[in-house]
């Protein structure tokens, strides 16, 4: 989704000459056509991501609105504390661009995995997080983030080769969840990648006469708390499901609601990486099954819970 | 006529040993070391203009050293100087480490240290990309040059050719926990500064006359940012304070804080 996003910021710096794109040295075949339109908004830091993020605040300072562009894992934890000082600290419009998140670098192995970003992003002040799932999404997501005129981060996950999008872009809305499927057993809510795995398995479950209802949760940060309310009430169990450590991401924003809700109390089980690194390398639709987060490991998850 | 920066650099001095001797404050030493800077960049340099897009930005990089802003906009009358009663205090805006937008003339919010040359090159860069003529200057500590962030951003600096960009280190010598060579060794920062692209002068800190100089060098347009390495000594001014460790952390006694008012007099 790399290619839609930096399509979409393209059309925008058409639209707006006050945005500005930064990389540290990531989007080869990606941004060269950016980079040529407009020499004077496009900048590469090198490989130094603290860099990248503390001149990217230092330019909205000026008013401008920078994009910061770089690979997840080292944009997020290689920069992290320029991003809480920096960018979250002094509230400035930096979007950060995290380039593939969750084990879209696959065989690279756990360095160039992040499973962490959407837990350590979420917790820093004045933050929004935002999981693009497919093209509508990550185009919306790009625009609102410009409109927002505060520090957001984007993960920008590999595009789904097979994904029905029943809905239009104005129905996306940063912090609003999108309900991609009816059904009144369980409602599952994913982000990025797992959007797939969640959809997959509900027909998976339909064999079993379960009807899982799926929501794109697109936004971890500010947490759509009224779908989360809903999808309590109206199906009684509720899973999250993300290619992150469960600790901390979008299955620790959910449970922290319901524990603290008592009246949405419901069967709640958090989907994703087991607190752990991988030992061994693959795909990411291997390292998916691996975890229980491909389609069949969450089908078989939840018939357990509900049994 | 001229500024008497020497004048404005006595009472700045004057207002920083007093404002952390009320608040018990620490950071005495480098707060003076980075005095005389201050008075010149101040009062002969800084186009503040706080309400206009087209102004010059300072960044204290070295934030602990607060005090030598806060006391410095005091002196071009940027902030009220009753405030200074309130550094640190519960409740107030004037935190040890600077907050953006606290007070006019406070542009970032810095005290980490390694970030503040990366604010300034932004604020630079987008300077030069808006075509405006403003500077950024920014104020670093020696000690702070380990960390690595600095020269991963001066490297982008001066690839940029930002000779809208000024940055100057207080080589006080003397960091948290001891003399800097002995600690990591930073030896000629000017050399390395100049390596990594940028042109570097090398002047004595306390004396207004090079700060002035090398200030109008740093600000004629150029293609290049620029380094200047200011040699000061920490403490610099009360006696018992300079060249002094202890003076980073400690804060003075109603004895030492009398002394030294006698010595700034």
């Amino acid at each position: 989704m790399r290619n839609l996003f930096v399509d979409e910021v393209n059309k925008i710096m058409r639209e707006n000459d006050k945005v500005i794109f930064l990389t540290a040295e990531c989007g080869f075949n990606v941004v060269e056509g950016l980079a040529e339109e407009f020499p004077k908004r496009f900048y590469n830091t090198g490989i130094a991501e603290q860099s990248l993020v503390g001149t990217a605040a230092g330019v909205a300072l000026r008013g401008l609105k920078p994009v910061a562009y770089t690979m997840a894992m080292f944009l997020t934890m290689r920069a992290y504390e320029q991003i809480r000082v920096d960018v979250a600290y002094q509230n400035l419009p930096v979007i950060l661009a995290g380039v593939i998140p969750g084990f879209g670098y696959g065989n690279s192995g756990p360095t160039h995995h992040s499973i962490e970003d959407a837990a350590i992003m979420r917790v820093l002040p004045n933050m929004t997080v935002v999981y693009p799932g497919n093209e509508i999404d990550v185009r919306a997501a790009a625009r609102q983030a410009f409109e927002l005129n505060k520090p957001c981060y984007i993960g920008l996950g590999r595009a789904p080769q097979d994904m029905d999008i029943n809905y239009s872009s104005s129905e996306f809305k940063i912090g609003k969840a999108i309900q991609m499927k009816d059904g009144n057993h369980a409602a599952i809510f994913a982000y990025g990648a797992m959007l797939v795995s969640a959809l997959k398995a509900a027909e998976l479950l339909k064999k079993d006469g379960i009807d899982l209802r799926v929501y794109n949760m697109h936004t971890i940060k500010p947490l759509d708390i009224d779908a989360l309310k809903i999808a309590s009430k109206e199906c009684g169990a509720v899973f999250t499901l993300e290619e992150e450590n469960i600790i901390g991401g979008l299955g620790g924003a959910v449970a922290e609601f319901y524990a603290e809700n008592s009246e949405y109390a419901c069967k709640f089980k958090r989907l994703g990486v087991p607190d752990t690194y991988g030992e061994v390398t693959g795909t990411q639709k291997w390292i998916h099954s691996q975890y229980g987060i491909d389609a069949q490991g969450v089908a078989t998850s939840i018939k357990e819970i509900l049994k | 006529m001229g500024v008497d920066y020497s004048q404005k650099a006595k009472e700045i001095k004057h207002d920083i040993i007093t404002t952390l001797y009320k608040a018990g404050g620490s950071f005495n030493g480098g707060s003076m070391s980075c005095a005389d800077i201050i008075a010149v960049l101040f009062h002969g340099f800084m186009r503040f203009k706080p309400d206009n897009d087209e102004r010059d930005m300072f960044f204290l990089s070295k934030g602990h050293c607060s005090s030598a802003l806060y006391c410095g906009l005091v002196s071009v009358g940027l902030i009220d100087k009753s405030e200074l009663n309130t550094y640190g205090k519960d409740g107030s805006k004037m935190s040890v480490h600077p907050k953006k937008n606290s007070y006019p003339g406070v542009e970032a919010s810095t005290g980490s240290l390694g970030h503040g040359l990366a604010l300034a090159t932004g604020s630079a860069l987008a300077a030069k990309i808006m075509n405006s003529d403003v500077h950024s200057f920014v104020l670093m500590g020696d000690g702070e040059c380990n960390e690595g962030s600095v020269w991963e951003n001066a490297m982008f600096a001066s690839k940029n050719c930002l000779g809208n960009l000024t940055v100057i280190v207080d080589r006080n010598r003397l960091q948290g926990c001891g003399r800097d060579c002995d600690i990591l060794n930073m030896g000629d920062i000017g050399q390395k500064f100049n390596t990594f692209g940028f042109d570097v002068l090398n002047i004595d800190g306390h004396n207004h006359a090079q700060i002035e100089e090398a200030l109008k060098y740093a600000t004629q347009k150029r293609d290049k940012p620029v380094a200047i390495i200011a040699e000061t000594v920490k403490g610099k001014g009360v006696s018992f304070m300079e060249d002094r460790l202890e003076w980073h952390y400690k804060s003075t006694t109603k004895e030492q804080y009398e002394q030294a008012m006698e010595e700034l007099r």
